[in-house]
């Protein structure tokens, strides 16, 4: 991750990228794949194996998947936040750690 | 040399090399060619049409000499008179096929992390710059597929041992509160923090390279 940002920073101050094109398109094109995690997550685990009510199906689906885009933001933002991987894994600890308490909670 | 072009092949990239003194065998086996000398650039174009272009100019290359070597005599201030480098820098200037779009300072430059040197970049439109950027993810995604294909498959086997290591949580009754608890802990926290193996796999080579500092770059073969 810091490859690609440290790349993509280069070339922002090249002037041969805007940061929002890459933004954008990142986005776009990874944001569909929480909702495929979500499903391989919690589809069967959750409402096959452990009989969760189907009803919450959708909304818990969507729910999920934009909690797994917020921790994939987080690490991203922490991996290029620290280039010491200690340090960003106690940071990425401790925040997912608070996120996921909550979402239980 | 044949490795780094037979790997350029293979993988579909372009392999940029900073090299000072190719031996004849290595200067062929490149594609493009860029002289540079005092942080601007002599020559930039096809490597076959190099010699023809400092012919064209008036600079011969000697038969049975690496035009290599002779093209970095021919830059360099300390085999070449000053002026005669400069004009060879000036006529590159005025005869660059793309009409001398970049520009270049002719002193030292702060930023390491810049493209030293170039002060006008053609830019892409937006909308053809959003394109680009499609392309390249899209392009990262099918190129690593394990990237997220594989935390598919992790997510379901982990979860799945959760949802079974817990399996009277099934029951709707009091006693089983802390068993529904965790399975709801383990299945949400878990791959949920499993995001962070997968930015740490995420890796691009980056193949920018700085090249003022350089009297020549070129470019092998890839494709």
């Amino acid at each position: 991750m810091n490859d690609e940002f440290k790349s993509i920073i280069r070339e922002t101050k090249n002037g041969m990228v805007n940061p929002l094109s890459y933004v954008l398109a990142k986005t776009i094109l990874v944001f569909p794949w929480f909702f495929v995690f979500a499903l391989f997550a919690h589809g069967i685990p959750l409402y096959l194996v452990q009989d969760a009510p189907g009803e919450a199906f959708v909304i818990e689906l969507i729910l999920y998947a934009a909690v797994m885009f917020v921790f994939e933001s987080v690490a991203e933002t922490l991996s290029v936040w620290f280039d010491d991987p200690v340090r960003f894994e106690i940071c990425n600890f401790a925040t997912c750690s608070s996120f996921v308490a909550h979402s239980v909670l | 040399m044949q490795e780094i072009v037979r790997v350029a092949k293979e993988e579909r990239i372009i392999v940029v090399c900073t090299i000072h003194q190719p031996s004849t065998k290595v200067y062929n086996g490149f594609d493009q060619l860029m002289i540079m000398s005092r942080g601007r650039q002599a020559y930039s174009g096809d490597v076959n049409d190099a010699v023809s272009y400092f012919e064209g100019i008036g600079y011969s290359c000697p038969p049975a000499m690496n035009p290599a070597e002779f093209f970095l005599d021919l830059v360099n201030s300390d085999f070449t008179d000053e002026a005669a480098v400069t004009a060879i820098l000036d006529t590159w200037e005025e005869k660059r096929p793309d009409g001398g779009s970049s520009s270049h300072h002719k002193k030292g430059f702060d930023d390491d992390d810049g493209q030293e040197g170039v002060t006008k970049v053609q830019k892409a439109p937006l909308r053809k710059e959003i394109e680009i950027m499609f392309r390249r993810h899209w392009s990262l995604i099918l190129r690593d597929p394990i990237l997220y294909l594989g935390r598919c498959g992790i997510f379901l086997t982990m979860c799945l041992i959760f949802s079974l290591v817990y399996l009277n949580g099934r029951d709707n009754t009091q006693d089983q509160t802390f068993n529904k608890f965790w399975v709801m802990v383990w299945c949400i926290g878990v791959p949920s923090n499993m995001g962070v193996v997968a930015v740490y796999a995420v890796s691009i080579v980056s193949t920018t390279k700085n090249i003022c500092d350089s009297p020549s770059q070129s470019f092998p073969r890839h494709s």
